[in-house]
């Protein structure tokens, strides 16, 4: 089943007096429950197409279609609340709240869509425990390392059990061992809880974490090819 | 409310210093509004709560237009008169009295009979038998305050100075209980024959209470007991003489409740540069709250009410302090207005002034939060995705923004125009909308004031132009930073030049006081004493004294014209003067000295419309005589108006003897030290306080009571001017941490610590400098519109002039704070740790 798909999507930026095309004519679609990494040099449009898909910001031309349902024709209040209920995302800077605890950063979504605290920590608390966060569930994020804080915001992006997961660069700011663990738990969020991730990186290894990668250079999608562990997995079967 | 708790009230206690910076003003303007209600709540509260204690059922009251009370024949009139259920005589006046150990002091004496008891009050407490078969001996019944403060019980001798002499009676009862608490207990009371001759008014009366007939048309009735009693009395509602008490503090209620606006306006302020740094500093977190699908509204409310909340703080620990100060100003209420009014204060805080300081400390915030708060909530989800300081440049303007400014500008008009043309206290609206008008305006002008600074910072070398390219971009801070500056000069400026003009008016208007080589009075210099007289046949003794050349007296009396309490002062001089006198012209001054005239006060002229070349209706126990207004003067005196009139004229019209100050001129080679010796002798004849004053002693006193007020509302200036530094270097810390990573890649660049340190300070020297001069010149414009503005309803003769020094003083004060507040950011900027500081978290 398509769960997200991609159709001519443009978007154009000014720069001074020029017209600079961030993307440019992508179509693409994503099943539900893959794993998807986007790959490409800087200024390739990756960040761009993950804003436009996950409704942060609108296209210039072409749809976004989330099950079907046009970002573009959504309202600020509509895409805020998809953003909240439907969706889930990973930052490379983490994004954690500096004044609030590890359960409670995991827990935001579920309080910002009006939530009481005490009723969203045992949700919180668990998927800490899942994230093999149990023992710092009320540890601020300037006492966690770089792989914990990512690990927080992982399970901060499934509380609210979104259908899709969106990760910007998950492990561009971590250790290579830490960024191990993170794709593991990322490839666990799909392969386990049948979520579907779509996943911007400049990392080969990383990127070949997914099931299939788009490629993109100078704002146009220049592959789109299932990934090596896809291939082996593949091969394996036959 | 738990998104509230979570994202908004944990930051306060996270940042305690910048949530306890950001409630100064908020603190400083409501505990203002609650001392000034309280402090005016006490003014009139005590006037209406022995109206109501005296009045009982009486809805109309006829009083005296002086003193001297009216004559006792008037009662059976008025008690004839149709409507008129009961009609209860009084005398009702203050006098001094002295106990047995020495100690005098100056009390409330009533003078009543049986017919009181149609007041239905509570005089008597229960007790009305036995106080009916003790008034059948001489003697008095005296309130609990007055017997603990003099240290009496009854059956003890107490003696009273009335105009007829001194008096001793005896303390039939010390009255407990409700009754024994009126006016706070300082009362003394007796059967009404004994008042009238205890205090010197035998066949006379100072009031009659009327309870009307039910059903009866007050204002008829009120007609009709005028028409009887004729025009040596008024008759209008027991309240009227609450009313007439606030009427006289409408000066000084009007001036701090101008400083209170100012103070309200100046919380607002920093509360928007608080909520607008907060803006800046969030950002990336507003983004990701955002991101992860936080709705603008909710955002925003939890910013408002973070707003709020700090309002609600600060207003209730302003409250609390305003309470403190309100109990404090309340005991240093001057003697002359206790006199004035007849009525000794008890604290009343009014029931709405702590609910008022509340909702105008929240209300304010809120307000101020609204433009920072809608900033940052609208915020771009996508700015979750960038790393911090990218976001740096997103809110640059380039030119004026014409909204604001234009906003700024009408504000600045209106606030004038309210100033110049608007009715009763809206002067002090007008001041703070002018200051609230000129910080919009700036705000307008964000960037060609950031401009204005990057360019006086490029002109100092490198570090400077590298705190000019940081000022460029974040115009929005260099605001924050200026409008600060701004706001401290201004209101030193403002403060500094209207404390010149009141010094300078009032030293020229009173400086004959200090040709007067004595002065032999029964008050300090700074009030009137309308109560006690020094005996008139002092006069021929000090005149006889060796080495006096002259002795002149001056006495003052209450006077009641137009319903208003009127200072009446009878003059006669041939030295040493009052100013009344000094400043007439010297025909006016012969006219009123040969009884031919009365000198009027500027405010009384204004107030009343009976200027020079007017005939004077005077109100005199007798009638209303008639004279000719020749001159008016500038008077600090009495802001309900003065008149002045000649010693003789005072003494025969309101039948009053004695002296309130014997003025003493000495011949030139007389012996000072001595004569004051002398005449500190005569103070020995009586127990009453009589005081020995030197002219320049005179001068100084009263001097170092204006400089105790100036030093109030100073002190409330340095407040603000704190409050202003705080919020600078609120401002250039948050610029500091939002550019660490620029700071640390140019470290990384080899810029040394030691310039980014004078980097940051050059950036404060830049911003105060241009924000000095702007707020110069804001305070040249506040203090002209005040200076306006209290000449215009003070009824101070105070003349504004021109006065450049607090200038010069804020613009070197207010670039001190800026240099002083950015030390502890350039230290930061310059300890920032590279590693650190160029990654991303």
């Amino acid at each position: 089943m398509t769960l997200l798909k991609a159709e001519d999507l443009r978007r154009d930026y000014r720069m001074g007096t020029e017209s600079v095309h961030a993307l440019d004519g992508i179509s693409f679609e994503v099943e539900a429950g893959t794993f998807v990494s986007v790959m490409g040099p800087s200024g390739s449009g990756k960040s761009t197409l993950l804003h436009l898909v996950g409704g942060l910001d609108r296209p210039t031309g072409g749809k976004v279609l989330l099950d079907g349902r046009d970002l573009a024709a959504l309202d600020d209040e509509s895409l805020t609340t998809l953003r909240r209920r439907e969706l889930g995302f990973i930052f490379q800077f983490f994004n954690l709240l500096p004044t609030l605890s590890a359960w409670e950063n995991v827990a935001l979504p579920l309080l910002l869509d009006g939530k009481k605290l005490s009723d969203t920590k045992p949700r919180a608390v668990g998927l800490l425990e899942r994230v093999g966060l149990g023992q710092r569930v009320d540890h601020r994020p300037s006492q966690l390392s770089g792989g914990e804080m990512q690990r927080v915001a992982i399970a901060r992006a499934l509380v609210a059990d979104p259908v899709l997961l969106l990760a910007d660069e998950p492990t561009g700011n971590l250790d290579s061992r830490s960024g191990e663990q993170v794709l593991e738990l990322l490839r666990s969020t799909v392969t386990e809880d049948g979520k579907t991730l779509v996943m911007v990186t400049h990392d080969h290894d990383a990127a070949s974490t997914g099931d299939r990668i788009l490629t993109l250079i100078d704002g146009k999608l220049v592959q789109d090819d299932p990934s090596r562990a896809k291939l082996s997995e593949t091969e394996s079967r036959m | 409310m738990t998104t509230f708790r979570v994202l908004n009230l944990r930051r306060f206690f996270e940042h305690r210093g910048r949530t306890a910076l950001s409630v100064i003003g908020i603190v400083i303007g409501s505990s203002l509004v609650v001392a000034v209600l309280g402090f005016f709540g006490t003014l009139t509260g005590s006037v209406e709560g022995l109206v109501q204690d005296l009045a009982g059922v009486a809805t109309l009251e006829v009083s005296a237009v002086s003193e001297a009370g009216f004559d006792e024949k008037i009662f059976f009139d008025v008690s004839e008169v149709d409507g008129v259920k009961a009609a209860v005589p009084m005398i009702r006046t203050s006098i001094s009295v002295q106990g047995d150990q020495g100690k005098s002091m100056s009390v409330l004496f009533l003078g009543l009979d049986q017919r009181a008891e149609a007041l239905e009050t509570d005089l008597g407490g229960g007790e009305q038998e036995r106080l009916r078969s003790l008034a059948t001996k001489p003697g008095v019944f005296v309130g609990s305050g007055l017997a603990s403060e003099l240290g009496i019980a009854e059956g003890d001798m107490l003696t009273f100075f009335g105009s007829a002499g001194q008096k001793s009676l005896e303390v039939l009862a010390v009255l407990g209980g409700d009754s024994g608490e009126l006016n706070q207990g300082l009362f003394a009371a007796a059967v009404l024959p004994l008042a009238q001759a205890t205090s010197g008014k035998t066949g006379r009366l100072d009031s009659i209470l009327i309870v009307t007939e039910e059903g009866a048309e007050i204002t008829e009735v009120q007609r009709s007991v005028q028409a009887a009693a004729g025009p040596t009395v008024s008759v209008d509602s027991p309240a009227q003489r609450a009313e007439q008490a606030e009427l006289l503090t409408a000066g000084p209620r009007t001036g701090m409740l101008r400083g209170t606006g100012l103070a309200l306006t100046v919380g607002a302020f920093v509360i928007f540069n608080t909520m607008n740094m907060a803006a800046t500093e969030r950002r990336g977190e507003l983004a990701t709250l955002r991101a992860l699908g936080g709705r603008k509204r909710k955002l925003l409310a939890g910013f408002l009410f973070e707003a709020g909340f700090m309002g609600l703080i600060g207003s209730l620990i302003g409250s609390l302090f305003g309470y403190g100060i309100a109990r404090e100003l309340v005991t240093r209420i001057p003697a002359f207005y206790v006199n004035a009014v007849g009525v000794e204060m008890g604290f009343h805080l009014p029931a709405y002034a702590i609910p008022v300081a509340l909702i105008a400390g929240v209300g304010v915030s809120v307000i101020a939060a609204l433009v920072p708060g809608r900033k940052a909530v609208s915020v771009s989800p996508v700015g979750s995705m960038r790393p911090e300081g990218v976001l740096e440049s997103a809110d640059q303007t380039h030119g004026v923004a014409w909204v604001p400014t234009a906003t700024g500008l009408v504000g600045v008009l209106a606030g004038v125009a309210m100033v110049v043309w608007g009715p009763g206290d809206t002067g002090f609206i007008g001041i703070a909308v002018m200051l609230a008008g000129f910080i919009v305006a700036s705000y307008g002008l964000t960037y060609p004031l950031a401009r204005a600074t990057s360019i006086v910072a490029a002109r100092t070398g490198v570090s400077g132009r590298l705190a000019a390219a940081a000022i460029e971009r974040s115009p929005r801070r260099a605001w924050a930073t200026a409008a600060a500056v701004i706001v401290a000069t201004g209101m030193v400026v403002a403060q500094g030049g209207i404390f010149n003009n009141v010094d300078r008016s009032l030293k020229t208007i009173i400086s004959s006081l200090g040709k007067v080589d004595f002065y032999l009075s029964t008050t300090t210099p700074d009030g009137f004493n309308v109560d006690v007289r020094l005996p008139a046949e002092w006069r021929a003794e000090l005149e006889a004294m060796p080495g006096v050349e002259n002795v002149g007296l001056n006495s003052f009396e209450f006077i009641t014209f137009e319903n208003n309490k009127v200072l009446l002062q009878g003059l006669e001089s041939s030295v040493g003067e009052s100013p009344s006198l000094a400043l007439a012209s010297p025909s006016a001054r012969q006219a009123v000295l040969a009884g031919e005239g009365a000198v009027v006060s500027d405010r009384f002229a204004e107030l009343y419309g009976v200027g020079e070349g007017d005939i004077l209706p005077l109100p005199t126990p007798d009638g209303v005589y008639e004279i000719p207004v020749v001159d008016e003067v500038p008077s600090f005196a009495w802001e309900r108006g003065l008149i002045t009139i000649s010693h003789e004229m005072l003494h025969q019209k309101y039948g009053r003897s004695g002296v309130s100050d014997y003025m003493i001129t000495l011949v030139p080679e007389a012996d000072r030290e001595d004569i004051r010796s002398r005449l500190e002798a005569f103070g020995e004849r009586t127990p009453l306080p009589i005081y020995v004053t030197s002219g320049t002693e005179y001068l100084a006193a009263i001097y170092a009571t204006v400089d105790q007020i100036n030093a109030l509302f100073g002190s409330m200036t340095w407040v603000v001017v704190g409050a202003a530094a705080l919020a600078i270097v609120n401002a250039l810390l948050i610029s500091v941490v939002e550019r660490k990573r620029e700071l640390g890649i140019m470290r990384a660049l080899g810029t040394s610590r030691k310039r980014l340190r004078r980097m940051v300070s050059l950036e404060a020297a830049a911003i105060g400098l241009v924000g000095g001069i702007a707020g110069a010149l804001v305070g040249f414009v506040l203090h002209r519109g005040i200076m306006g503005d209290v000449a215009a309803r003070s009824g101070l003769p105070i003349n504004y002039f021109f006065y450049p020094r607090p200038a010069i003083i804020a613009f070197v004060v207010g670039m001190a704070i800026a240099v002083a507040a950015s030390l502890f950011p350039a230290r930061r900027a310059g300890n920032v740790n590279i590693i650190e500081a160029i990654g991303y978290e």
